[in-house]
């Protein structure tokens, strides 16, 4: 399928980027036990707001709360945003509880994308741990629409248990890819599982990489993030200007005006949530941030 | 497979990697090419350590023995790792049992033969030893971030 990645417009002035605009579910995808990945439409079938692998929209549970989530579908598909939401709060145990037909409220998207236009000519190397692949999806979609723009594909992908292992249907299909490794790991294995048991990081000893014609792109919890990056750095050879890492705090207006989710002197909503771990490698062992 | 396969295949393992040519070849007197198949164990825990492994393709898992429950897997290793420090300190004990889940090829390490050539060059041994240490940091890094469940959500 022939796809391009499309710039989301320059928002009008006036627009107003703080109302919420109406979306329906239209379809639901029970991924784990606490994990559902959402489609949502227009209620006219208009095609919604075109965005960039590692952009995140505002989810607005009616009445309950709003959310930053990550959109984790297809950039070249434009009537349906798709995004994937593990339960632990009100506000996610609500979208997950979401049948097909409600209502749910979107703004954005926002936030600094995936660098896919650096990647370009490059291997690609995506780390990922947890819920954390959901927002790196969008660039495995991507790559496989453009492949002859990138060299190899290398997906390594943690979880807790194989219980929580997401888009399995999925994972099975891109190992079968041209010039595609992806590699799972889980923390905790029962003995029935045949797969590999330790952190994702174990996997990065495992490749082989080219340092000077590599970029690598992780998401997970940010204790992983970190040591992700100091293994591809210190052990791989990755400057940290080619590592690129996508940043949660509190987020709210989505566009930096409030200020909820400064991060020293970024805002995660405006100047991330993709960070080059080259520009926030000083903050991440701040305790005061 | 003859020396000089051998020594190719070692040259290619990531422990000796950046390594003297000197210290290659010294340690490729002690090595010896070990393929396992499913089932099969490395080594039990609670047996006398005398070799390590550089394992070169398929899956070793690493198996706690539990009374009552048998084997509590801990982790997996695969091609490009090393598995066994035990060899290296006294009273050289395996504590893990380490089972063969897939075919397994790996490059089997004599610690009686590599301990020997460390006492004897201690810039060899010198040099193993700065590997280990190394390999250990990294070990035990993993397994303190497996045991704070780093999956697991700030607030539920």
């Amino acid at each position: 399928m022939a796809a391009t990645l499309v710039e989301p417009p320059a928002r009008e002035a006036g627009s107003d980027v703080m109302l919420p605009r109406p979306v329906r579910v239209s379809e639901v995808i029970q991924e784990t036990h606490d994990t559902c990945t959402l489609r949502v439409v227009s209620p006219r079938g208009e095609p919604l707001p075109a965005f960039l692998p590692g952009q995140f929209s505002m989810l607005y549970a009616m009445g309950v709360a709003e959310l930053p989530i990550s959109i984790s579908g297809d950039p070249a598909i434009r009537d349906t945003h798709t995004y994937t939401i593990r339960s632990v709060g009100l506000a996610t145990q609500r979208f997950n509880a979401m049948r097909v037909g409600n209502p749910i409220g979107i703004r954005g998207p926002f936030g600094n994308p995936w660098p896919m236009e650096e990647a370009r000519g490059k291997d690609v190397l995506v780390v990922a741990g947890g819920i954390g692949l959901a927002p790196l999806r969008p660039i495995l979609y991507h790559v496989f629409h453009h492949r002859q723009d990138f060299g190899r594909l290398i997906l390594l992908y943690g979880t807790r248990s194989p219980s929580d292992l997401l888009f399995r249907k999925e994972l099975k299909r891109w190992e079968k890819q041209k010039d595609t490794l992806v590699m799972t790991t889980v923390d905790y294995g029962g003995m029935s599982w045949k797969g590999n048991v330790g952190l994702v990081t174990r996997l990065i000893g495992r490749i082989r990489l080219n340092p000077a014609r590599t970029i690598a792109m992780t998401c997970g919890p940010e204790i992983m993030m970190r040591y992700v990056a100091y293994e591809l750095q210190d052990h791989k050879g990755l400057d940290a200007s080619h590592i690129h890492l996508t940043m949660e705090r509190n987020m709210k207006c989505g566009c930096g005006f409030c200020g909820h989710c400064q991060y020293g002197p970024h805002f995660i909503c405006k100047d991330g949530p993709v960070f080059r771990f080259r520009d926030i490698q000083p903050l991440m062992m701040q305790y005061e941030i | 497979m003859n020396i000089q396969d051998l020594e190719h295949i070692l040259e290619d393992h990531p422990f000796v990697q950046g390594m003297h040519y000197p210290h290659v070849r010294t340690l490729l007197g002690c090595c010896s090419n070990q393929r396992y198949s499913p089932g099969d164990y490395l080594f039990r825990g609670g047996q006398e350590s005398h070799e390590f492994f550089l394992l070169r393709e398929g899956t070793v898992s690493l198996e706690l023995y539990v009374p009552q429950h048998g084997g509590l897997r801990v982790e997996t290793r695969g091609g490009g790792d090393l598995l066994g420090w035990s060899w290296l300190i006294k009273p050289y004990r395996w504590h893990f049992d380490a089972k063969a889940i897939t075919d397994v090829a790996t490059l089997m390490i004599d610690a009686r033969c590599l301990r020997q050539k460390c006492e004897e060059d201690h810039s060899f041994g010198y040099d193993i030893l700065k590997r280990f240490a190394a390999l250990m940091v990294h070990d035990v890094r993993a397994m303190s971030l497996q045991l704070i469940d780093m999956h697991k959500p700030l607030r539920a």
